[in-house]
């Protein structure tokens, strides 16, 4: 027992030795400044990432998801380097930093988001009250509704290239026309706060998830004539096909429709004649559960991606509800999100699309589908094959050395 | 990894699939009344083949909508669009097929039939009967119902297939029949049940197989209480849990020549001629405690003399047997939305004693000990080593060999007394409040129900909230009613500009 304590006593005025010294000689430096000169003392600026490890799931898995791109307002996408605007010592005071910081429109607080049959990037953004476009391939960028609408929300694409925006200020659809022109507005009669929208192609539905009701609506996109209601508030039992605020809704190519049900942390799928199919998710902080599951969208292939804005990742479920991967944390980095609400996928190039409210900016991330994964998760499965066969042999010649010994 | 000429391939196949992805528009301009004769201009295909959808000479658009968009200005075009008369083709062909999909106290439909029917049919053409997509015969990728279902597929060597199967499923199986769910050729939508079904094709009077049944009038027996219908790992498509003198091949330890057609015993009743070897059993029920009424009178009411598909040779399965008798049981196993798996998936016989024990309610257990069998963070269970079964309660129970990988084990510490459903939370050796004289000790059973409940937990509170149950000891402490709320109607959406305009002309008035 004396041992030990006599060695414990020993080790604690060690320790106490190394603090006074580390204490004096930083003293000393900072007081005297004989110890290296300012730049050194700096915290090294973080290390430029490299974008092309931003894949997901990351290697040795197959990769599927890509970061491709970023851009936070018009400058980003035209790449005109104007000079930067000087602001005034009051507006640094104030904080103002929106929109034109940088000489040009940047969005504030982008919501919804949707791609048309060109690859164009359609964003809303509610507190400029417009819809920024942006067209990646000729290096333009465009605007709709700056007169029209109060809060855009929601968007949603028609194959026809017609744009669908949802306004929850003003509670109307607006439709425009492929050129920019407002074609109809519709809905003021049934909605109290429109969020989410998305179309049924095939059945000509638009669904619009009423949040303030807890209801969806689904309206004929061609003659804007209100359809149906279906799904009601949820009680403390949460039963299926109840709601508590439901934002965003995306139809798959059987026209099954996915709502992300946000208050019940769940989401929830149904048939187009509005019976319920399944519903999957929880409360929770592992992959499969939900903190406050926003944008949702379903790709070629029928994955399910669903952006929580409090975990700020997209989690890809397939058509049943079972988890697959999941992508981004929270952060400003390229693959990082801060405030992730809307999602769109561009069938064209099958790109993903989310928004974020807090930087104000959209990620592009490239999916590969299946059909262009799978010679490499053969390939994988056969490298794991020639693994487990070489580890058994290893394991073979090991016994067989103990036995002759 | 080099994603250039990857990047590449993904913009052809994007390409590609982005055409599937717009089809909904029709490529060439149509008027809203289009005759089916134009439609077949080009679409003759759709009309050929063996089997023909009789809805095609009502004309296409019984089925199908045109719908024409016209272009806002000159710089585009009319837009023509071919859509279904209904959301999903499911609603569109019950308006025809009508109950199809199931009628309230029929049995179960096939499961497609509820989900989409052209997972298996072909809306307008094919060269199989009934416009299936593919023949309900022949090999795994040529027979439609070998695309989900595996009978008949993975035979062991020393097994038996159902030569049957070959002549395609539809032999026995008319898919859409259903009717009265008590009945088995509703149940498993068979053309008719066993054994006339049998008889179709196996002739009782054929020598063969007179002396493969050993002589016995098999004829009026259930086929299906000894074979396995489709295939089986033991030889003659035989059941595999057998009583061994059947399968040894000894008629005669319990069978004398059959006279009028009839079975003759042996011994003068069943009961007597089992007990000549089950004398242990027979003790066990005549000494227990205990006491069984069922298991005093003739043993086969719940095990099969010869085989089965269940351990314990229990016929007609571990659950059914019990809810012959227990019909209160039978009702809830119906009606009640969240189930025990052990009572209702693996028998009854898990917990409880078939043959009388020492125990209220026959169990096999006492108090919480009856449920930390399996639910207890370590749970007692031994694995025999040459057929991989689990055993529990000292091997009165067995079990399949992964019956505890997917078991919730609770997090109970301090020898299982508290951690459930929090980690100071008491679950033995404490008084139980909820108990209205305060007297008993507090168990698995304060809170939940064993058999079967409304909500996940099986609380016994009757609801699936745990708020109710909680306020039964912590009165007071949480501000939420016992009694289940009724769900809320849906909100009416308000028209703000009508009331403001409402407000308005008030004002002026």
């Amino acid at each position: 027992m004396t041992t030990t304590q006599t060695t414990s006593h020993c080790r604690l005025r060690a320790v106490g030795a190394t603090i006074l010294l580390a204490a004096l000689v930083t003293v000393g430096s900072s007081s005297f400044g004989f110890a290296g000169d300012k730049k050194t003392q700096k915290s090294p600026p973080p290390p430029p990432i490299d974008t092309s490890k931003l894949v997901w799931p990351p290697p040795p898995d197959v990769p599927r998801i890509k970061w491709l791109a970023q851009a936070f307002g018009e400058e980003d996408v035209t790449g005109a380097t104007t000079k930067k605007k000087k602001s005034s010592w009051m507006d640094k005071m104030a904080g103002v930093s929106l929109p034109g910081e940088r000489g040009k429109p940047r969005m504030a607080k982008p919501y919804g988001v949707a791609v048309d049959s060109k690859g164009r990037i359609f964003v809303a953004d509610p507190p400029q009250g417009g819809v920024f476009v942006f067209d990646l391939e000729n290096k333009k960028v465009g605007y709709r509704g700056l007169q029209q609408l109060k809060a855009p929300m929601g968007l949603a694409m028609d194959d026809n290239d017609r744009l669908f925006v949802s306004d929850a200020e003003q509670h109307v659809i607006f439709c425009f026309k492929a050129d920019g022109g407002v074609e109809g507005t519709f809905g003021a009669d049934y909605l109290i706060k429109p969020i989410g929208i998305a179309l049924d192609l095939d059945n000509r539905f638009l669904y619009v998830v009423d949040s303030a009701a807890n209801r969806i609506a689904v309206f004929d996109a061609d003659t804007y004539k209100l359809l149906r209601f279906f799904g009601s508030k949820s009680d403390a039992l949460m039963a299926p096909g109840t709601f508590d605020r439901p934002t965003n809704v995306a139809v798959d190519n059987e026209g099954n429709v996915y709502i992300t049900d946000t208050f019940n942390d769940r989401v929830e799928a149904f048939d187009a004649d509005g019976q319920f199919l399944r519903m999957w998710g929880k409360v929770g902080n592992v992959a499969g559960t939900f903190m406050r599951p926003k944008g949702i969208a379903v790709d070629g292939d029928g994955h399910v991606y669903v952006v929580d804005s409090e975990f700020n990742n997209v989690q890809i479920f397939d058509s049943e509800g079972r988890t697959l991967v999941f992508f981004g944390d929270r952060g400003t980095t390229p693959g990082t999100f801060t405030l992730a609400s809307g999602i769109a996928f561009d069938q064209k190039n099958n790109r993903v699309v989310v928004s974020e409210q807090w930087v104000g900016r959209i990620q592009l991330f490239q999916y590969r589908t299946d059909a262009d994964a799978k010679p490499d998760y053969e390939k994988l499965e056969e490298q794991l094959k020639k693994a487990a066969a070489e580890k058994a042999e290893a394991e073979k010649r090991a016994n067989a050395k103990d036995s002759a010994k | 990894m080099k994603w250039g000429p990857k990047l590449a391939a993904i913009m052809i196949l994007a390409s590609v699939s982005g055409i599937s992805a717009w089809a909904a528009k029709h490529p060439v301009p149509l008027d809203p009344n289009t005759d089916s004769a134009k439609c077949l201009e080009c679409h003759a295909d759709k009309t050929k083949g063996a089997s023909v959808h009789s809805a095609m000479q009502m004309g296409c658009l019984s089925c199908h909508e045109i719908r024409i968009i016209k272009a806002h200005d000159k710089k585009h075009e009319d837009v023509t669009r071919v859509k279904l008369i209904k959301a999903t083709p499911l609603s569109l062909c019950l308006t025809c097929h009508d109950g199809m999909n199931g009628k309230p106290g029929s049995s179960k439909p096939h499961a497609p039939v509820t989900k989409n029917c052209l997972l298996c049919h072909d809306p307008h053409n094919s060269p199989n009967k009934d416009q299936l997509l593919k023949p309900t015969s022949g090999d795994k990728d040529g027979n439609l119902c070998l695309k989900c279902h595996t009978q008949g597929l993975n035979v062991p060597k020393k097994g038996s297939r159902h030569a049957a199967l070959d002549m395609g499923c539809d032999t026995c199986h008319t898919t859409h029949k259903i009717g009265p769910p008590d009945k088995r050729d509703n149940k498993f939508h068979l053309t008719k049940d066993a054994p006339a079904l049998c008889l179709d094709c196996h002739d009782p009077k054929d020598e063969g197989l007179k002396k493969a049944h050993h002589g016995q009038p098999f004829a009026q027996a259930d086929c299906l209480s000894c074979h396995d219908p489709h295939q089986s790992q033991k030889p003659k498509l035989a059941q595999y849990f057998q009583h061994n003198p059947f399968e040894s091949g000894s008629c005669e330890v319990c069978h004398e020549a059959p006279a009028d057609g009839k079975v003759v015993l042996t011994q003068k009743d069943v009961r007597s001629l089992c007990v000549t070897c089950h004398d242990k059993q027979a003790k066990e029920i005549e000494t227990a405690k205990v006491p069984h009424p069922g298991a005093q009178g003739d043993c086969t009411v719940c095990h099969s003399p010869h085989a089965s598909a269940y351990d314990r040779l229990l016929r007609p399965d571990p659950v059914s047997v019990c809810e012959n008798c227990h019909a209160d049981f039978a009702e809830m196993h119906k009606n009640k939305p969240v189930l025990h798996a052990a009572a209702f998936r693996d028998g009854c016989f898990t917990c409880h004693d078939g043959h009388g024990g020492d125990r209220t309610n026959l169990l096999r257990a006492e108090g919480n000990a009856l449920c930390l069998q399996c639910h207890s963070p370590n749970p007692q269970f031994k694995v025999d080593k040459d057929t991989g079964v689990v055993t529990i309660f000292g091997g009165a129970v067995r079990l399949p060999g992964d019956y505890f990988t997917r078991m919730p084990a609770l997090d109970l510490r301090s020898g299982d007394t508290m951690g459930h459903p929090t980690s100071l939370h008491p679950v033995t050796a404490a008084i139980d409040r909820g108990d209205p004289d305060k007297k008993r000790a507090m168990g698995c059973t304060s809170c939940h129900l064993p058999h079967a409940g409304e909500g996940p937990g099986m609380f016994v509170t009757n609801t699936a909230l745990t708020a109710p149950l909680c306020n039964r000891c912590h009165t007071g402490t949480i501000g939420v009613p016992t009694e289940p709320v009724a769900p809320a109607k849906p909100a009416q959406p308000t028209d703000k500009k009508k009331k403001k305009k409402q407000q308005q002309g008030q004002q002026t008035q």
